[in-house]
């Protein structure tokens, strides 16, 4: 007879083993229908269901089995302190797993929560999502630091609130998020689309890349640096086969605390941004070197 | 509460396990004290695994809704949706249950099941704010619109805009409950969103008005170059406080 039962947890990929998923027995072995079957939109879908192991004695949940049922038979007051104290330990492990993917969706939330109020110049909203030492970097316009930096900062991108004539949107995609195994911290790299309309202006199309990080104050995820690194704005009209739009540098009107953390210029240039993230799959960090520049003197 | 896992199975199974080994060895000995407080706490970290799957299974559903839309899959974009679920495009109002939802749909599509020759509908779904309520039965979610829309050698469009959607999970299934995208543009390619003159009065496609809703729109808006602020179903992630429009 077998019984028991088998909790699995999906973490994305990043260390490239499997096919996303992680599967890891708590307890004892179980029957494969022991996964639950109510699973036409959760995370048992066919496509991704990994495959039951089949049972075997090398595995830890079958000799944790027997191990229990001799120890039980043997002496019942250690066995029972035994299989508790086994089970508080795996129950503990598969809390804080648990606790890392809800740090993911607030982290999701968090930065998509950042690009709607940012779409409307909701300023205040905006320098709210930051911690209290933040740092927001657009472009080449320099480090601002502090929610009432960042705020004033914000001004440079247009007036706070809704306008007539003005669109802003800034769209928050494509993340790939890395959390700390403490849960305390995390970086994430996204994707901007950037869609621009000032009035009486030809509109703009935008692109660049995301390389944030984030903590977690008294239960909450908050911004603790954003770099929106450009890279390029093209006129809307013109298209980017003809038209490309310089990067802005720091304002003479709004100064940021600190000079751009990197040089570099926007398309036609091509920077890379570093990246937060070791290689999915060898697991190995990804060398980046900013590619010669003689208008920046860099070879 | 609905459960979506195998929560009381491994509830079960776990106590068996415990009572199992107390049994077979010392018959009539005091029950274990900590049986109970391991119940509890995989009670607690179930309920939490539930929680992120539907979080994931809403990402899923809505997505889904995208790709069925793209190809014009009727059928199943409705299918999508709960019996009493409702949908609301723009200034059209608001369409009540899956049949109608199906009509109004294929209407907007052009007519027929799946798209003509030339014809493109991408209807991209991004950049999702997920909450669940507290009882994990139903859920909100924000979603931004791109859609390009157009027909080979007669047009091309932009469309731009905000969903506000409801979810709902019944008999373990997650379903859209109500599905609201604020239109915020729909912009000719030639001619961009910057050249946009301001909305008519009646804003309403002319599916609309050859085939009317069941409800009148649930908010009055106007589409760019007029302010237009979609109201958030979550307060500010950080501060907890919900934006009302007034701030110094």
């Amino acid at each position: 007879m077998r019984w028991g039962f088998r909790i699995a947890v999906r973490i994305p990929s990043l260390k490239g083993r499997g096919k996303g998923w992680v599967m890891r027995r708590a307890g004892l072995d179980a029957p494969s229908d022991a996964i639950s079957t109510n699973d036409r939109q959760g995370l048992w879908s066919a496509q991704t269901r990994a495959p039951t192991p089949a049972p075997s004695l090398s595995g830890r949940g079958v000799t944790w089995r027997y191990g229990l049922l001799a120890l039980a038979a043997a002496t019942a007051l250690p066995a029972h302190a035994q299989s508790n104290a086994d089970l508080e330990a795996k129950l503990a492990q598969l809390s804080q797993r648990a606790d890392r993917l809800k740090d993911l969706d607030a982290i999701e939330n968090l930065q998509a929560a950042y690009g709607y109020y940012f779409d409307k110049a909701l300023w205040g909203e905006v320098a709210d999502l930051f911690t209290t030492a933040g740092s927001f970097e657009y472009g080449q316009r320099g480090v601002y630091i502090g929610k009432a930096h960042i705020r004033r900062a914000l001004l440079l991108l247009g007036p706070e609130g809704q306008a007539k004539g003005w669109l802003n949107e800034h769209m928050q995609l494509q993340p790939i998020i890395t959390v700390a195994p403490d849960g305390r911290s995390a970086k994430a790299r996204w994707r901007g689309m950037v869609q621009i309309a000032r009035p009486n202006q030809n509109g703009q199309w935008g692109e660049g890349t995301y390389e944030n990080d984030y903590v977690k104050e008294g239960g909450v995820w908050k911004i603790a640096k954003l770099h929106f690194y450009v890279t390029g704005f093209t006129d809307y009209d013109l298209g980017w086969t003809k038209s490309a739009i310089p990067a802005e540098g720091p304002s003479a009107v709004i100064p940021p605390d600190r000079p751009p953390t990197e040089i570099y210029r926007a398309y036609p240039g091509v920077y890379i941004p570093p990246f937060d993230y070791v290689h999915p799959v060898t697991g190995k960090p990804i060398p980046v070197t900013p590619p010669a520049d003689s208008v920046l003197g860099r070879k | 509460m609905l459960k979506q896992g195998s929560a009381p199975r491994v509830k079960a199974s776990l106590s068996a396990a415990i009572l199992l080994g107390l049994l077979s060895a010392t018959p009539g000995m005091a029950a274990p004290t900590h049986g109970s407080s391991l119940d509890a706490r995989i009670d607690a970290l179930s309920s939490e695994v539930d929680r992120l799957e539907g979080a994931r299974a809403i990402r899923k559903l809505q997505r889904a809704f995208g790709y069925y839309m793209d190809r014009g899959l009727w059928d199943e974009a409705a299918d999508l949706f709960a019996d009493a679920g409702s949908i609301e495009i723009g200034m059209d109002g608001v369409y009540v249950g899956k049949p109608r939802i199906r009509d109004y749909l294929q209407r907007l599509g052009g007519g027929r099941p799946g798209l003509m020759w030339g014809q493109l509908n991408e209807w991209l779904q991004l950049q999702p704010v997920v909450n669940l309520s507290a009882d994990g039965t139903s859920a909100k979610a924000r979603w931004r619109d791109l859609t390009m829309f157009g027909q080979f050698q007669k047009s091309a469009a932009w469309r731009g805009g905000i969903y506000e959607n409801g979810y709902v999970n019944e008999g373990g299934v997650w379903k859209i409950a109500s599905l609201h995208l604020y239109v915020n543009f729909v912009a000719p390619f030639e001619q961009g969103w910057a050249r946009l003159k301001p909305a008519d009065a009646d804003w309403r496609s002319d599916v609309a008005k050859a085939f009317p809703p069941d409800r009148p729109p649930t908010m009055a808006y106007r589409t760019f170059p007029d302010p237009q602020l979609v109201p958030f179903h979550y307060p500010n992630p950080v501060t907890g406080k919900r934006f009302t429009g007034t701030r110094p």
